[in-house]
């Protein structure tokens, strides 16, 4: 890592330490938002930039993360925000395991389509199975407790930022390693990967578990934030979303589903607080992604350093 | 030595149709080590059908093939290339989007088994480059190493393709055409390469082959394939002699 | 029980409407297009528009004209589509096709709701015209036949089109294999044009038939779309024949699982679509691709 790089990510994480003491309660919240997203983008790019693979049931692993979290408080009586985190990566990882395992032999459409069906076949089991989930009204999350301290929004605020600083240093690391290039050797040419001694298949499948883990982190750190858990948590237009982010960011750099997620809170909150013609807006914008920027802001930005003439490889 | 223990490949009975089509109709040979065959014939021979079947991409419909005395039939090609077998493609197929220095680093990881390794860098990692530089050197790729594979020109992705094969240390190597769309030049180069490769590290290599001069002036033993089945096999002289191949191969001419 | 047999008739009648639409647009064209669904809403409210503007909701006639005008502009709003922004699309991978039609969803859903408002809609007038008639002691309206009846003579309809005709010759052809039918003279463009054309109004017939039954409202899209996956999925990409079985297919098991299973009936059909991928993934009839 260069060291103006460096000094960069040092300053960005200066001004998210800095932040919560300057401005209203509301940016707060607003900013542990986005670091959540930032967290489940990150592990999405983990299939769709680094391996190639295009999910679209994704909202299953934050939706188990989150339900893990909002369950274990209500029927084990659960409050240990540290507990809980534990429990969802342990609930995403087996649930991912075992969908990624029937899912992962398929390509292009037929993976998006099986990611797909499995997704909403659990949002119908979470929304149908009323005696445990409560359905459609969803489960109300009170608010856990970290190392016996009660969750403030300060609290809630620095335990997100720390998981989000580790994760995020734990996905570059792996994303860097032998095993990150072998994923890429994968998108790029799976027959190819095979014919070196690569088991694509056994790979395939561990970035799918990786991937469905730091989903289902994020969920568990969103249940508390949002106070509330809900079936639409499962739902594929919720797992659109992250696309959306990752999209916007740039699937082809690791920053970029970072940028896309931060990008895509902050235009949200924006435009819903001054029009209702969100969705209109956001269709726009992807269809103008898919057109002019398909490699998202990140790709913008290696563009135009190409043109400035420094040249830059991920 | 006796003949098992210098015979490195044994194909037998191999037979792989396509509905009607009989793409390989009982086929036998074995191939001794450290040595370089070629394998011949006109288009629609079987001979890239051959290599599938030996590389564990296509299943044959009967026969078996058995590399240092494993039956690799069956065998997944990822377990196939662990056991030795590299291989190159006619298509030419390499990492379009990483780079050189990458596409080569690949197989070596495969090969060292790092590549299941989450908690190490790569570019950390000396070793790999050092043997990576190697094989760039030996390929004359080396000043091309940060440029994108798919931004290569077609001359320069094939020698890729056959890096990358040899990357792997293999015991037996499968070229398909590696020469097909390669300068004049850089045909006697990379022919030289695979060579030097075989005679000094003991590389036995397969090599299906369209150019006639680089067939007779590099190979040990060819074999011609025509319409699924093997017409004839031996030295460059025997088969320069063979009249049926000099009437469907050679078209009658006297090389 | 034959209440359960109608009703599953008719569930199969609509889902196969839309999947044949579906699935036609995929096997010509390759390219899965998401704003099938909104089709199908469009369809939906545009009838109900239309039923007020020609009197929909006292004549039968005239409900029948509005449907099918509804169907009509919907599959022009599909050529809209195709001619600005999915002709663009053809050549680029998959992952950008999806994402295209993806954003489109969202803007026409916006539009829907623009037009339309937050509140459904109800066609019932419509539905209550032709009343009920008694079968074996039941009594079942004779709207639901007419739907019942119609899609099978749609059915019908497209199956002539693709096997008798020039034009369906032509179609098929293409979708088979699209380089020979280019280099035998083809004209690929007026060819995708007509199937999303034909495939639109299929897609929006089938909610302008239903709207008298099931209203109008926001989100139906989602759920159609899906259901409509589940049928070609279990028919086979690509297959009308598929898109019919799988119809009738899904469409017993929403009334059998309705009747048996309501609670987890919604989940059951997504698991089977799971499981047929997993078996048999390119379904029942259809083209082997994938693995």
């Amino acid at each position: 890592m260069k060291l103006k790089e460096a000094i960069g990510y040092l300053i960005f994480i200066i001004i998210l330490i800095m932040s919560p003491f300057v401005g209203p309660k509301y940016n707060t919240f607003l900013l542990t938002k986005a670091l959540i997203m930032a967290i489940w983008a990150l592990a999405y790019n983990i299939l769709l930039g680094y391996t190639g693979m295009l999910s679209f049931g994704h909202a299953l692993y934050f939706g188990v993360g989150a339900y893990t979290v909002a369950l274990l408080i209500k029927w084990i009586g659960i409050r240990s925000m540290e507990i809980l985190l534990l429990s969802s990566i342990i609930s995403s990882a087996v649930i991912g395991a075992l969908v990624g395992f029937l899912c992962i032999r398929y390509i292009a459409v037929y993976f998006a389509l099986l990611t797909l069906a499995f997704g909403q076949f659990f949002f119908a089991l979470t929304y149908k199975l009323y005696w445990i989930t409560r359905g459609a009204d969803g489960l109300p999350v009170p608010r856990p407790y970290l190392l016996g301290i009660k969750f403030t929004m300060m609290i809630r605020y620095f335990f997100v930022l720390a998981i989000f600083i580790v994760s995020t240093i734990i996905i570059w690391w792996i994303l860097n390693s032998p095993f990150g290039k072998t994923l890429q050797a994968i998108r790029e040419n799976p027959s190819r990967a095979e014919f070196v001694g690569v088991n694509v298949s056994r790979y395939k499948w561990l970035a799918f578990i990786l991937s469905s883990i730091f989903s289902g982190m994020a969920g568990a750190l969103y249940a508390p934030l949002f106070a509330h858990v809900t079936p639409d948590f499962l739902h594929w237009a919720f797992g659109g979303l992250v696309l959306y982010m990752v999209l916007i960011g740039g699937h082809k750099s690791f920053v970029g589903p970072i940028i896309g997620a931060f990008v895509f809170t902050y235009v949200e909150n924006y435009v819903t607080a001054h029009t209702i013609y969100w969705p209109i807006i956001l269709g726009c914008i992807l269809i103008i992604i898919v057109f002019a920027f398909p490699n998202g802001i990140m790709g913008a930005v290696y563009k135009v350093r190409e043109w400035v003439g420094k040249r830059k490889r991920y | 030595m006796g003949w098992e223990e210098k015979t490195i490949l044994e194909v037998s009975g191999l037979k792989k149709y396509f509905g009607e089509v009989k793409a390989v109709d009982g086929v036998n040979f074995a191939i001794k080590k450290e040595t370089i065959t070629s394998i011949i014939g006109p288009n629609g021979a079987g001979k890239t059908t051959l290599l599938n079947l030996i590389s564990g991409m296509l299943k044959p419909d009967a026969g078996k093939v058995v590399f240092m005395g494993k039956n690799i039939t069956k065998m997944p090609p990822y377990k196939i290339a662990k056991l030795g077998i590299g291989r190159s493609f006619q298509l030419v197929s390499v990492y379009d989007g990483l780079t050189v220095f990458d596409n080569i680093r690949i197989p070596i990881l495969s090969r060292m088994g790092k590549t299941k390794s989450m908690v190490s860098l790569l570019e950390r990692d000396v070793k790999v480059k050092e043997e990576a530089n190697e094989i760039l050197e030996l390929f004359g790729l080396f000043d091309k190493k940060d440029v994108l594979a798919g931004e290569l020109p077609h001359g320069d992705r094939k020698l890729l393709d056959v890096a990358i094969a040899f990357a792997l240390n293999p015991k037996l190597v499968l070229l398909d055409e590696p020469t097909s769309g390669v300068g004049v030049r850089e045909k006697r180069h990379v022919m030289d390469v695979i060579e030097k490769a075989v005679r000094e590290k003991g590389v036995t290599a397969i090599i299906v082959e369209h150019d006639m001069d680089i067939v007779f002036s590099y190979s040990d033993r060819i074999i011609v394939m025509h319409q699924g089945k093997i017409l004839a096999d031996g030295s460059p002289g025997e088969i320069k002699e063979n009249e049926e191949v000099k009437t469907v191969i050679l078209g009658g001419e006297i090389l | 029980m034959l209440i359960y047999i109608l009703n599953a008739l008719l569930y199969a009648s609509y889902l196969f409407l839309i999947a044949a639409g579906l699935s036609l647009i995929f096997g010509v064209m390759g390219i899965i297009n998401l704003t099938h669904g909104c089709l199908f809403m469009l369809g939906a409210y545009t009838a109900i528009t239309m039923f007020k503007l020609l009197g929909g909701f006292e004549s039968f006639p005239m409900a029948l004209l509005s449907i099918f005008i509804a169907s009509l502009i919907v599959g022009v709003v599909g050529l809209a589509l195709e001619r600005f922004f999915i002709c663009h699309i053809y050549e680029r991978e998959d992952t950008y096709q999806l994402l295209l039609t993806y954003g489109l969803v969202f803007i026409l859903e916006d539009i829907v709701r623009l037009k339309w408002g937050f509140q459904p809609l109800y066609a019932h007038p419509v539905y209550k015209l032709l009343g009920s008639i008694n079968i074996g002691g039941v009594f079942y309206p004779v709207y639901n036949f007419i739907v019942i009846i119609g899609s099978w003579l749609v059915a019908l309809m497209l199956w002539f089109l693709l096997f008798k005709t020039k034009v369906g010759k032509i179609i098929r052809a293409t979708s088979m294999d699209r380089e020979m039918a280019s280099a035998i003279g083809v004209n690929i463009r007026n060819v995708y044009i007509s199937t999303f054309l034909f495939g639109s109004i299929l897609g929006g017939l089938s909610g302008a038939l239903m709207v008298p039954i099931a209203g109008a409202v926001l989100g139906m899209d989602v759920d159609v779309l899906i259901e409509a996956f589940v049928v070609i999925v279990i028919g086979g990409l690509g297959s009308i024949k598929g898109a019919l079985l799988g119809a009738i297919i899904v469409g017993a098991m929403h009334s059998i699982g309705i009747a048996l299973f309501p609670e987890i009936e919604l989940a059951l059909i997504y698991l089977i679509m799971a499981i047929i991928l997993v078996i048999r993934p390119q379904g029942l009839f259809g083209k082997k691709l994938m693995r």
